[in-house]
């Protein structure tokens, strides 16, 4: 998909600014250890990527910065490719750091950042961070297609996850200077910020009278801060869970479908549009999907964003 | 010399090296350093506190000036490690590229220096010039801030590159996998070929560079050095500090301790300063529990070992000697790591002092010497301290409250202690119970200041009345007074 990508800006005259959060690049996978299509980019591509990567990056370098950005690979250092040529990725994991990394990429002239992800450090694409996210999902994800795009589909659910419609509590949300875990809305238009050691479960269980119909929580969602609200048998009915973004969504995929059952939703401040869902019938292994079945399938649940296979191979410009 | 870490602490020393913020790792290197000069470097320390005056003075105007060359020395980068690495080994595209950096910044800094440096007229700080060094790293000369092995560098380079570009144009065109293949196949050969020659040309450049690494390394110096002359002077302003006269007597003239200053102004209190003068020989202090014995002997220990160390000292006015060891005997510093009891501790520590004795001009100081002993016999150890310490090549400064020692001292101060103090008047604000509010009063009322006496003048007596004013149980009280009738 990356290289997809670096291909189609190829064609306009775009500087593109390209690192990634995990490693990539490489010939072999070191995870899988099979065979992988390297980054190819064009001249004037601008590289972030560890120093001890850098003697496998054929194109011609220029040093432009070293971010002093520790990886085990050695520090990220900004480069400018002055040749067409291979690359191999590793960039930062740090939430700020990438941040940063986004304005120097600007600072050299970048018009358009690419951030290679991973599933696992969902976190990574807050707003802060990314303005747009691209899922890919393929064969190498599961050997089950049924699971690949179930698993696919909730993901995808969490990241299009929508804005809250209380425009008023947003609003009172981000005019807040002091942090609070959680902050309560209630049905007449009350804010209520609890104490700060205050337990979720007995907010929502004692409500003082007051109907809550909305929670902001501060930083993640996750499995122990739900649990207790779903097993104190506390009315979820029509509550909005809201989120700064979608990063920030850390539930297991059951214990979402519970918080669905019992009519609560999650709902976001800041939502990130998801571009594209990039598909590969080809696993690592070697094993596929049936091709054009997996397109279809994914087609018919994915109806409002497009579905590009990678393995379409194409150099027409 | 007990200069350790306990004992910049104790005195407050600590406290003025953690306000300094040195723009560079070079000039955080030099505070890392710092230890006090010795008779022999007196000419030094004179140049090094001449040149601080020069900074304090013209402050106010170069402000602007010195913003710029405190934003240049920020941009420097420690390339410290790949100079020495290139006494040995090739550099890599990242060091050359650090260096290349450096030296652009070095620039900058030097003429910021320049501008700076007309109205603060420094005269030891002197930088070599590097324009050469940068040279070889930016052969184009237009101060590009990137660095890649440039095709100026060899015709041979630039030709392979050409051709290397020519296969990628044509790569680009190419949309059979097969052809496509093969033209990689060719970039690759192209590619062994740039890397080999890239790295002929990184060789060369390390040579080049290796003649200009002491100039380099020079310039690091004379930039930590100068950073640090600018913290130096940057803290002097802060507490209005003055320049030491180099001397041979102690005179301290409304002096203060910025640690114990900074202490009092948050529970609203002032700095009481103070005045002193200790001449060879030994000057005893005496006064009242709680009366700031130790606050007169810290900011005195203190503003001797800032001069010491070529910093302005925080007094009116200071004339201090260069001394060849100091030494600080206090129970509240010394731990009891030994095992020993704090007397066998004071003895031993005594001991390690002495030793010291016939080593040059030393500066003692002891801090209620052996008090954890009973007073008959703390004062006989310490009558003997004083006769001693009298004859030696050293100022001594002491604090006690036993009687009897100070005539045998060359001077004697006082602290003025509760002396002036109505205490009917602070009676009234005497809460009976309330310890912690009875000590801050009692605090409040006690005057910190020491003024000269007679040296056969004895000890006030404030502890029966603090007592009282501290609510002692009355009974207790009562036996204290029978007793003394």
């Amino acid at each position: 998909m990356l290289n997809q990508i670096i291909k189609d800006y190829g064609s306009h005259q775009t500087v593109l600014g390209l690192t990634s959060i995990g490693r990539d690049g490489e010939a072999r996978d070191l995870v899988t250890r099979t065979h992988k299509p390297g980054i190819f980019v064009k001249k004037d591509t601008l590289i972030a990527t560890a120093e001890g990567l850098l003697k496998y990056c054929d194109v011609t370098k220029e040093i432009l910065a070293n971010t002093e950005f520790p990886t085990p690979l050695g520090n990220v250092i900004l480069l400018r490719a002055l040749s067409d040529g291979n690359v191999e990725l590793a960039g930062p994991s740090i939430n700020r750091q990438l941040g940063q990394l986004r304005y120097l990429f600007g600072d050299f002239g970048a018009d358009k950042v690419i951030i290679d992800g991973a599933l696992s450090r969902k976190s990574l694409c807050s707003r802060a961070v990314a303005d747009s996210v691209i899922l890919c999902c393929g064969a190498s994800f599961d050997k089950s297609m049924d699971k690949t795009l179930a698993e696919t589909k909730f993901i995808y659910e969490i990241l299009t996850a929508a804005k809250s419609d209380y425009d008023d509590f947003i609003a009172y949300i981000k005019s807040k200077k002091e942090n609070r875990r959680f902050i309560l809305y209630t049905s007449r238009g009350d804010y209520i910020l609890p104490a700060q050691n205050s337990e979720l479960w007995e907010l929502l269980k004692h409500p003082e009278d007051r109907k809550i119909i909305a929670v902001y929580v501060e930083g993640a969602l996750s499995d122990l801060l739900i649990k207790p609200i779903v097993m104190s048998g506390v009315s979820l009915r029509q509550m909005q869970f809201i989120l700064q973004d979608s990063s920030k969504m850390m539930l297991s995929k059951a214990m979402y479908e519970k918080l669905l059952r019992k009519g609560a939703e999650i709902r976001v401040m800041d939502t990130i549009p998801v571009l594209a869902i990039a598909i590969n019938p080809y696993s690592a292994c070697g094993e596929a999907f049936p091709k054009d079945d997996f397109y279809k399938k994914m087609k018919t649940i994915f109806t409002k964003v497009p579905i590009v296979d990678v393995m379409e191979k194409t150099y027409e410009q | 010399m007990n200069s350790n870490y306990e004992f910049r602490k104790y005195i407050g020393f600590q406290y003025i090296l953690e306000l300094m913020t040195p723009n560079t790792p070079f000039g955080n290197d030099e505070v890392k350093r710092i230890k006090p000069y010795v008779r022999s470097e007196k000419e030094k320390l004179l140049l090094e506190l001449n040149e601080i005056e020069r900074i304090v003075q013209t402050y106010e105007v170069n402000e602007k000036e010195l913003k710029r060359l405190e934003h240049a020395m920020m941009n420097l980068k420690d390339i410290r490690g790949a100079l020495k690495k290139a006494e040995d080994i090739c550099l890599n595209d990242v060091e050359l590229f650090e260096i290349k950096q450096f030296l652009l910044c070095f620039e900058e800094l030097k003429a910021a220096f320049t501008d700076w440096n007309m109205a603060a007229g420094l005269t030891s700080v002197t930088f070599g010039d590097t324009a050469e060094a940068l040279s070889i790293l930016d052969p184009h000369g237009n101060k590009s801030p990137g660095f890649y092995i440039y095709e100026a560098y060899s015709e041979k380079l630039d030709k392979i590159r050409l051709k290397k570009k020519q296969v990628e144009l044509v790569l680009r065109q190419t949309y059979i996998q097969e052809e496509r293949d093969k033209i990689l196949e060719d970039r690759k050969k192209l590619i062994c070929q740039e890397e080999e020659e890239e790295g002929r040309i990184r060789g060369l450049l390390t040579e080049k560079l290796k003649s200009h690494t002491s100039q380099i390394l020079n310039n690091i110096k004379e930039t930590g050095k100068l950073d640090y002359y600018i913290q130096k002077a940057k803290i002097a302003v802060k507490y209005q500090g003055v320049k030491p006269c180099i001397t041979d007597t102690v005179y301290l003239q409304a002096a203060m301790n910025p640690e114990i200053s900074e202490i009092l102004k948050e529970k609203g209190k002032i700095f009481k300063t103070i005045s002193i003068t200790l001449h060879k020989g030994v000057t005893i202090i005496t006064g009242a529990n709680m009366g700031g014995k130790t606050v007169s002997l810290k900011t005195i220990a203190l503003n001797i070992y800032l001069a010491q160390c070529g910093f302005f000292v925080y007094a009116g006015e200071a004339q201090i000697p260069i001394f060849d060891y100091l030494h600080i005997i206090a129970n509240d510093y010394q731990s009891l790591k030994d095992g020993l009891s704090s007397f066998g501790g004071e003895i031993t520590e005594l001991n390690t002092a002495m030793e010291k004795v016939d080593k040059g001009f030393g500066f003692f100081m002891f801090d209620e010497f052996a008090r954890g002993t009973n007073p008959d016999e703390g004062t006989e150890i310490l009558q003997a301290v004083v006769k001693y310490l009298n004859q030696q090549n050293a100022i001594t400064l002491i604090t006690t409250h036993f009687d009897h020692v100070a005539q045998y001292a060359d001077a004697h101060y006082q602290v003025v202690g509760l002396k002036d103090r109505d205490i009917k008047e602070l009676s009234k604000e005497i809460e009976p119970g309330n310890d912690c509010k009875n000590v801050e009063v009692i605090a409040k009322y006690m005057d910190y200041g020491i003024f000269p006496v007679a040296e056969d003048k004895e000890c006030p007596k404030d502890a029966v009345t603090i007592c009282r004013l501290l609510g002692l149980d009355e009974k207790i009280m009562k036996i204290m007074e029978q007793n003394k009738k």
